[in-house]
């Protein structure tokens, strides 16, 4: 089966294989940040 | 279910299935030209296991729950004398980027011999630069994420709490660029069509990112041997490329440089033969430079020991042994000693002199050295009427290049300098540079563009039709002081690219028969002035584009037109300006932020090892500390 996508078809894959890795490392580090913060605040 | 598991799982699950949603949804629709299914599952699933794999080992070793983690660390320092921060990360990306670079130069030479691919992962050598790729970015987590106390006098403290070193950081940054360059380049096909051409935007960044992680490499090696707070660690057995590390920093920071060539060394660029010089001289300015400053005596051979090892290693393994078009590379032989020679009369605490003398000095004598490698080795040798065009521009590339591999070099070896140059110095270099990509961009078409009668001898019958051409010119001196006139095959299964012999006033011939069938295509190329022109031969029907068949007629006229047309006939006309600046613009923003950060990374880390005098980790005696552990002599 072939999904539609851009030009020659990329798109899909590319998004999750390249910029997910991106994606979920940036969004980890967003993670700690705020858990850090919450950490720092105490529990006041 | 282990804490650290649990976490990783709470972040992962969800965005695993934010990721994983879109496939089912297009699944059904309409077949067309696209990835199959199977490679979108196989990619979203490989993305998922290797962060979550990356995060969980992260996760881990920061709560402290893994022993494995805590045995490598233990096991890094032991044999390489160095902190874990720097050794586990630097071998990490050594290792990647071989992987990497080997992957980018089989990939372009199947694109330039067999055209574009049928889907993503149809093509083996995307593995290698997938593998290469994600490896950049997991080096520069793992450099962050190891470290528990602040690493390095020159570390940054990040919001979470971390205190990452800065070559880690710059590492991360690159190889982010790198992987996110790959969807971008899939939004840029979108709306511009794809770009067969190495020098893409998108590309660009692609390969770009990738090869300035080296910087973050050499920042992240001198912070672990030079502004380490804690004590070095004791070298219970010294490894082998703990002594070779720095050669190999230096060298693959050559290769690196060298990468944005990759147009000339398979023969068929699509940008000006002015190009090729400045590139060039650039690439032995800034890499040689830098390597000599910072190694001392020998600096420069042993980071051009490395490029050739690996260049000639990948020459000989994709073209001879695997069988596609070989890339060619250039020597730096003749740079290399002059940079060696420069340094025996300027001494290292004058770097950025001593680059723009040596810069000098490639951009002339070195050139002229690769202008004879170019009549020997290169398929598209550089003329006579590349002067002075070539020289004057390589030389300018050579000085500005120069003066930033001193600046590179002044950074991370950390001595002090007695120098008193300007402040715009290395500005006007950065400058000189963006001067010269803007001069060499430009390729206009000519409000009358010449034409070629060309006459077709069949040599081989069909259904694998070659031929031999003869070519008469309109106007006659069309091809006079051209920069190449070439006849070029491509995509069809091979690539044949031959220079057109003169035979009369304005009538050219082939030497060697041309293929007309199947995928092939076949063009006549003319680089003059400022010009890239090319006229067809021959090109078959591409009904995914879409584009029209040009038969192979035996006898045609056909008037030159920009060979960008030719050799990107996937790019989408009538594109709004407004969008291609905006698009532009924004790969461009992206590029420079990422050398301003470079830029910023050097100077911090110059300030760094300046603020007290360089104390480098002392190892002990015995067993005898390896030489990668030691300051190089001074020259």
């Amino acid at each position: 089966m072939i999904v539609p996508l851009a030009h020659f078809g990329h798109v899909l894959v590319d998004v999750p294989l390249f910029g997910g890795p991106v994606i979920l490392l940036a969004l980890a580090l967003w993670y700690s940040t705020v858990k850090e913060r919450r950490r720092q605040q105490g529990p006041g | 279910m282990p804490r650290p598991v649990k976490r990783a799982t709470a972040v992962l699950a969800p965005i695993a299935i934010l990721l994983a949603s879109p496939a089912p949804a297009l699944a059904a629709a309409k077949p067309a030209a696209g990835a199959a299914i199977g490679q979108v599952i196989i990619a979203t699933v490989g993305a998922i296991i290797f962060t979550a794999a990356l995060l969980g080992l992260v996760i881990g070793h920061r709560s402290g729950r893994l022993r494995f983690t805590r045995k490598l660390v233990a096991f890094s320092e032991r044999v390489s004398g160095m902190p874990n921060w720097s050794a586990i990360p630097l071998s990490l990306l050594g290792g990647t980027l071989l992987i990497a670079v080997y992957g980018m130069y089989w990939d372009i030479s199947i694109h330039l011999d067999k055209g574009r691919d049928p889907g993503p992962l149809a093509n083996a050598a995307h593995y290698f630069i997938l593998i290469g790729l994600f490896g950049v970015l997991f080096a520069g987590v793992v450099a962050m994420a190891l470290s528990l106390e602040r690493p390095s006098r020159s570390s940054i403290r990040l919001p979470n709490g971390w205190e990452a070193p800065l070559g880690g950081l710059i590492i991360t940054f690159c190889g982010s660029i790198s992987l996110l360059a790959f969807p971008l380049d899939d939004i840029w096909h979108r709306l511009f069509g794809q770009d067969v051409t190495l020098w893409g935007p998108t590309h660009l960044l692609l390969f770009g990112g990738a090869s300035f992680s080296i910087v973050g490499a050499w920042i992240l090696h001198r912070e672990g041997k030079a502004a380490s707070i804690a004590p070095a660690p004791k070298v219970d057995k010294p490894i082998f490329i703990a002594r070779w590390r720095e050669p190999m920093l230096a060298g693959a920071f050559l290769i690196g440089l060298s990468t944005f060539q990759g147009e000339f060394d398979f023969g068929v660029p699509q940008f000006r033969l002015v190009w090729h010089p400045i590139l060039l001289a650039l690439a032995a300015g800034v890499g040689l430079v830098a390597a000599r400053l910072r190694m001392g005596r020998g600096g420069a051979f042993a980071a051009l020991g490395f490029f050739l090892l690996v260049r000639g290693g990948l020459a000989l393994i994709v073209g001879p042994i695997i069988g596609h078009t070989t890339p060619k590379f250039p020597l730096y032989i003749a740079e290399a000693c002059l940079v060696e020679l420069v340094a025996l009369r300027i001494p290292r605490d004058r770097p950025i002199t001593f680059g723009a003398v040596a810069g000098a000095a490639i951009g002339t004598v070195g050139l002229a050295a690769e202008w004879g490698w170019s009549h020997v080795f290169w398929t598209n040798p550089w003329p006579s009427s590349l002067f002075p065009e070539g020289a004057i521009a390589g030389l300018v590339a050579g000085v500005a290049g120069g003066v930033l591999g001193g600046f590179i070099g002044r950074a991370i070896q950390g001595r002090p300098t007695v120098e008193r140059v300007p402040r715009w110095a290395v500005p006007a270099a950065a400058l000189a540079v963006i001067a010269l990509v803007a001069y060499a961009i430009p390729m206009p078409t000519p409000k009358h563009p010449p034409s070629a009668t060309v006459s077709l001898t069949t040599v081989k019958p069909p259904p694998k039709r070659e031929v031999q051409m003869t070519v008469r010119l309109h106007p006659p001196g069309a091809a006079h002081n051209a920069r190449w006139f070439t006849a070029t095959a491509w995509q069809g299964g091979g690539s044949v690219i031959q220079k057109l012999k003169p035979v009369g006033p304005g009538l050219y011939r082939t030497t060697k028969p041309i293929p007309v069938y199947g995928n092939w295509k076949a063009t006549i190329r003319l680089q003059r002035g400022s010009e890239v022109l090319g006229a067809p031969v021959f090109f078959a029907a591409d009904p995914a584009i879409p584009a029209p068949a040009i038969p192979a007629n035996a006898q045609f006229t056909r008037p030159f037109v920009k060979d960008k047309k030719l050799l990107q006939r996937e790019q989408k006309p009538g594109v709004s300006p407004v969008l291609t600046i905006g698009a532009y613009s924004a790969v461009l923003a992206i590029g420079l932020f990422m050398f301003g950060l470079l830029a910023w990374a050097l100077v911090r880390l110059e300030r760094t090892l300046r603020s007290r005098p360089p104390v480098e980790p002392k190892a002990p005696r015995a067993p005898r500390a390896p030489a990668a552990a030691r300051e190089p002599t001074p020259a």
